[in-house]
């Protein structure tokens, strides 16, 4: 006879274990669990039942959409009287809440999304991650205005930013905003109110009204603008001394005035287009605005020009590279037609290079490695004193890589690693010549590694750790 | 005797495990143990058995070589749940953190208790867990009806 095991029943497997935990535990067990897995707990016993709405208050509730469709359904109003409940009552003793969690598609446009967010106001909440969309945007604004515990607020989607007057988050070190409406002076009025601001990032957001948008915070340190939707030519002027960490990513050229912040360390430029081509005097400005930028960046420690559109641009413009004297880390993406010449004239232009990544590997251009070359009569300062790693991604195989390797093994005189991401199905005969390359530097290991999709540079994750520097 | 940086630790069936006493004091009831009686180096844990204080210690000792770095922390924290599947020993660990007051074990394995019970049925959770039922039919049917919003797209047993 096939035995079950929960017939079977020696001492130890039948014994309810869990259900002999201290409340203490069995809360925390439950704190780790998604809301609605966490309430429906509730039918498992009359133990289970009285533990809850919670047996140690959660620090971290997360309230999101009961699953299913995106339109409400018979049990959203269940789900509503609970977060009332939840929010208004039942939590009102215990402060302990850090962070609440409102996403929502179902609720969009609710009234409740507003009374909520008042509600966790009242419950001392220290981040607050609102993304749903609440009936008045104004109203949210002044339920937030003059929270001293909040610290961390991300607000989004498709609401206009509303901000009133006197608006004040004494506290709010950081601010995201994502997928909002941002007009008039609202971005002024809001950093106002956040005198000690540390991080802001705009994600998905139309500032397609503005004709300049003015970033101005004293002890701002980081600041991310990716895929925002600007005005043609909009002036974004940032004024933030301290600021050590700058991205821009998106398809918009705008012309970005930033005064030359020594304290910057780590900037990320990755534009997609340069304009439409035909559009001489578009192409142009929008040159100079990109060469401009890179040039106010002169000081950073850390690079990364992840799109050709940037180096294009460099390549375009009838300035002078600046010096890059701080700048150790240097990533590129892919580089083409232009890059073969830019490349040359960065590797001049950075006396302390330290690491050097090509993110995207070469794209095939007749000659372009001759080009480079002829720019280089002599090693570049940083080949002879300090450049000591190179990463080669997306290799495969090409004459002109090939030809690069061999000029740096050949050049690098403290280089310490180079290593190669080759794409699957390479020739192995090519990555044996490059083993025997003569190496200036005895010491230099060289490293063959198969390319994986998933630790590439331009993997998103990959990007944000590298941006905040781990 | 002892050296002044280590203690021994005592198990409920009389094992005794010498330790750093830096890695010991991430214990917050070694801690005070320790605060409170300077001269012993032995300290008997009555309600801990060997085999679940060697765990513990393994989890000290590799915390305390990661300070403050939480990645490395993370990845050690890795490591030491891997392959940690068994029931008994985990609701072991976790009275013993408890008891040892030690705040990161205890959230790392509450954490993984939650990892298997989330998106389970009521009758899989009940299952697992060997929890009795002790509501009658009709008691049931009002909490289920209460939190209705909460049993929607449960995973199928």
């Amino acid at each position: 006879m096939e035995s079950d095991p929960s017939e079977k029943c020696p001492e130890i497997e039948c014994i309810d274990l869990i259900s002999t935990m201290p409340d203490s535990i069995l809360g925390k067990i439950l704190s780790y669990l998604p809301i609605e897995n966490a309430v429906a707990t509730s039918i498992l016993s009359t133990r289970w039942k009285n533990l809850f709405p919670f047996g140690v208050p959660p620090i971290k509730i997360y309230l999101y959409d009961p699953s299913g469709s995106y339109r409400p359904g018979q049990n959203t109003r269940s789900f509503m009287n609970f977060v009332d409940k939840l929010l208004n009552e039942t939590l009102l003793d215990v402060p302990c809440v850090q962070t609440i969690v409102i996403y929502s598609k179902k609720l969009y446009s609710n009234d409740k999304i507003g009374s909520w967010v008042s509600a966790a106001v009242l419950l001392n909440v220290v981040h607050l991650n609102l993304m749903s969309k609440p009936s008045h945007s104004k109203a949210l604004f002044h339920s937030l205005n003059g929270c001293a515990t909040l610290v961390k607020l991300d607000l989004g989607i498709n609401f206009e930013l509303c901000i009133p007057g006197e608006f004040i988050l004494p506290n709010l070190k950081r601010l995201m905003l994502c997928m909002l409406l941002i007009r008039d002076d609202n971005i002024h009025k809001l950093l106002d109110g956040c005198p000690v601001l540390d991080y802001l990032l705009f994600s998905e957001c139309d500032l397609g009204v503005l004709d300049n948008l003015t970033i101005q915070s004293q002890l701002l340190k980081k600041l991310l603008i990716v895929d925002c939707f600007f005005n043609e030519g909009c002036e974004v002027e940032i004024d933030a001394p301290d600021l050590e960490v700058f991205v821009y990513d998106g398809s918009f050229v705008v012309n970005c005035v930033l005064a030359d912040h020594k304290s910057l360390h780590t900037v990320c430029i990755e534009y997609n287009v340069l304009g439409e081509v035909n559009d001489v005097d578009d192409f142009v400005s929008n040159v100079r605005h990109v060469a401009k930028l890179v040039k106010a960046c002169s000081s950073t420690i850390r690079l990364s020009l992840s799109n050709n559109v940037a180096i294009t641009a460099l390549h375009h413009s009838p300035d002078q590279l600046p010096l890059f004297k701080n700048l150790t880390c240097l990533a590129l993406g892919r580089v083409e037609s232009h890059g073969f010449e830019v490349l040359a004239h960065l590797l001049k232009s950075a006396p302390s290079l330290q690491t050097l990544t090509f993110e995207d590997g070469f794209e095939k251009c007749d000659g372009g490695y001759d080009r480079f070359e002829s720019l280089l009569p002599t090693s570049p300062i940083c080949l002879i004193l300090c450049l000591k790693k190179i990463e080669f991604w997306e290799f495969k195989g090409e004459e002109d890589e090939i030809k690069f390797i061999e000029y740096f093994l050949k050049n690098g005189r403290v280089l310490q690693e180079v290593t190669v991401h080759y794409l699957p199905c390479e020739d192995s005969s090519i990555l044996n010549r490059l083993l025997v390359f003569p190496k200036d530097s005895k010491t230099c290991q060289i490293i063959l590694t198969e390319y994986d999709d998933i630790d590439r540079p331009s993997d998103p994750y990959s990007r944000e750790k590298w941006i905040t520097g781990v | 005797m002892a050296e002044e940086n280590t203690i021994t630790l005592k198990s409920s069936d009389g094992k005794e495990f010498l330790i750093s006493k830096k890695a010991a004091t991430l214990s917050e009831t070694i801690k005070a143990m320790v605060e409170e009686d300077n001269s012993s180096s032995v300290f008997p844990l009555t309600v801990v058995d060997s085999k679940t204080l060697a765990d513990v210690i393994t989890f000290l000792n590799k915390h305390v070589d990661c300070g403050d770095d939480d990645d490395k922390k993370k990845s050690c924290d890795e490591e030491f749940m891997a392959g940690k599947d068994d029931m008994k020993d985990l609701f072991d660990l976790v009275v013993a953190a408890n008891y040892l007051d030690v705040k990161d074990l205890l959230d790392l394995i509450c954490g993984k208790i939650a990892d298997m019970m989330q998106g389970k049925s009521p009758e899989w959770v009940r299952k697992t867990f060997n929890i009795q039922n002790d509501f009658s039919p009709e008691e049931e049917a009002k909490v289920r009806e209460e939190y209705a919003w909460a049993h929607e797209g449960v995973e199928e047993d």
